[in-house]
């Protein structure tokens, strides 16, 4: 026999599956009136293409946007995983030298405000078009937030721990591998979290001033193309892959973060 | 007076007290501290403190907050350096012997398991893991024991205890190096008094078994004489006003809080704290 509360459980979906159904409900309405404008308003396709244009114009391009939006993921990821790697040893050398984050650091906050935009072209002057200067660009745009956020967890250490260590005589590297580190990894992940949604900006504007040269070209050198020739259907569609792109990556850092983060008692911000 | 009931403690008139001074002691000293004086910050916390306290011997002291007592315990810690004076151990030259501390707060490492915090002194003095693991496995579970824990807990992560279980995950760390000093700053203070008192007997009964030179601060004056054989009243700046010898012989009961001679001894601490904040707030 059926239990009819058991078949309420079962048609109840996730929390975190029905937290998602306001905003599609929201976008559906936004795409729909979009979509009723352009019918009723005869607005001409090169200032704004309704949705259904945008899919038909990328489903006509769809191998070469998929191609692109590989490159730029790739590219994303490369500069992603250098600005960690450099990001975390900075930090390091910040957290056990003094004189270095007194000397230096201030100027990484500074150099923070400097918009990316300008210094495309100087990173394009040194190392020329193409995937180089594209994920350094990356690197630099992500760089900061990692920086920042795992020296001020290595630095923030509990001065109680900090005795107890002491206490037991652990050495300078003791204190780093089993105080200091372990205290900076949530910082590590808030920052990567920051970080992750800057790397899809770096590799659109990467690819928007540098993309020239590439043979398969990314998404950032398609905004460019089509803004040129005038394709808004496929500005539309890259400007939506990228922000896809954006997301995921995102959404891969904070699950990763949130398995790592399992361990400690640190709840991470939303 | 009331020796029908009790007559396993001693009156009050065998209490020996002495103010402002510290009576020579004629056993082996497991800890001698000589014209201790600490300055941080260009504030004097301690001045010219010299006492002694002797091997296996319980020691509470207690003081008003400020009065330099906490920073007594972590200067005999190595935590904090004197600005002068010294602290030996039995002989003049004799290195500091294995130490080990309970915070106010259980200072648990909250990404290691209950296991992996308890076993932390010996890996940090061994930093090669020479140490078989089997040994060190032993010895976690027989400390896990000992303050009361179960094995179920081994694996658990701080975040999943209650305070009082903290707090004795922290005291099975302090214990697991078998240390020749153990020193308590405060550890129950930020639990309830219920709580407290059951910490306070299971101490007793662990220390009962070690016997291990024990100097712990407190604020709490009943707490003091319920565990120390011997109570060092402080002011400010690391002045000595009383040195109490607790009239109450080990093993203790559950029972002795609520005798006479407790509440005696209890108002007499106190008498000597009152004063002493009369004296500071110049009334």
């Amino acid at each position: 026999m059926n239990n009819p509360f058991q078949q309420h459980n079962a048609l109840r979906l996730p929390a975190q599956l029905r937290a998602l159904f306001p905003p599609l409900l929201f976008l559906i309405i936004v795409l729909g009136t979009w979509e009723l404008i352009e019918l009723w308003m005869d607005i001409p396709k090169i200032l704004l293409p309704s949705p259904l244009e945008i899919l038909a114009g990328a489903l006509e391009k769809r191998s070469q946007l998929a191609s692109a939006a590989w490159i730029t993921s790739r590219a994303a990821l490369s500069g992603f995983a250098l600005a960690l790697l450099l990001g975390t040893s900075s930090a390091l050398v910040f957290s056990v030298s003094q004189l270095a984050r007194r000397a230096v650091y201030p100027y990484m906050i500074l150099l923070q405000t400097v918009p990316i935009v300008a210094i495309a072209p100087l990173v394009i002057i040194w190392l020329g078009g193409g995937l180089n200067s594209i994920v350094a660009i990356i690197t630099i745009i992500s760089v900061f937030p990692i920086v920042t956020n795992v020296t001020t967890g290595l630095t923030s250490i509990d001065p109680g721990l900090n005795d107890l260590m002491t206490l037991y005589g652990a050495s300078s590297w003791q204190k780093l591998w089993k105080l200091r580190l372990p205290t900076a990894v949530p910082y590590l992940i808030s920052g990567a979290r920051v970080s992750s949604g800057l790397t899809i900006v770096g590799a659109i504007v990467g690819e928007y001033m540098a993309g020239y040269q590439s043979e398969s070209p990314g998404l950032g050198y398609y905004v460019f193309l089509a803004s040129t020739n005038a394709q808004s259907e496929i500005l539309y569609a890259s400007i939506f892959i990228s922000t896809l792109l954006g997301i995921l990556l995102f959404g891969l850092v904070t699950l990763v973060g949130k398995t790592a983060l399992a361990r400690w008692t640190f709840e991470m911000e939303q | 007076m009331g020796n029908a009931d009790n007559n396993s403690y001693p009156t009050l008139d065998q209490i020996t007290m002495t103010r402002g001074r510290v009576p020579e002691n004629t056993a082996k000293h497991a800890i001698q501290v000589q014209d201790l004086g600490v300055v941080l910050t260009d504030t004097v916390i301690l001045d010219s403190l010299s006492l002694e306290i002797s091997q296996g011997q319980w020691v509470a002291i207690v003081g008003p907050s400020g009065c330099g007592k906490s920073t007594l315990l972590r200067t005999i810690a190595g935590l904090t350096s004197p600005s002068t004076g010294v602290i030996t151990w039995g002989q003049p030259s004799a290195p500091r012997p294995p130490l080990a501390f309970v915070f106010q707060d259980s200072t648990l490492l909250p990404w290691r398991t209950v296991y992996d915090n308890i076993r932390l002194p010996l890996e940090l003095s061994d930093g090669r893991h020479s140490a078989q693991q089997t040994t060190v496995k032993e010895k976690v579970k027989e400390k896990i024991q000992l303050v009361g824990l179960s094995q179920h807990d081994m694996n658990k992560f701080p975040r999943m205890l209650s305070g009082g279980m903290k707090m004795r995950v922290s005291l099975a760390r302090a214990l697991i190096t078998n240390p020749a000093v153990l020193l308590l700053d405060e550890p129950f203070a930020a639990l309830d008094e219920i709580l407290r008192q059951q910490l306070n007997e299971d101490l007793l009964r662990i220390w009962a078994t070690s016997r291990t030179t024990t100097v712990m601060v407190t604020h709490n004056v009943a707490e003091a004489i319920f565990l120390a054989e011997r109570i060092l009243v402080m002011g400010g700046q690391g002045q000595l006003l009383a040195d109490v010898t607790v009239p109450f012989t080990y093993p203790r009961q559950r029972a002795l809080r609520t005798t006479l001679q407790f509440a005696e001894v209890n108002q007499q601490i106190s008498e000597i704290l009152f004063a002493q904040s009369r004296t500071d707030t110049g009334k």
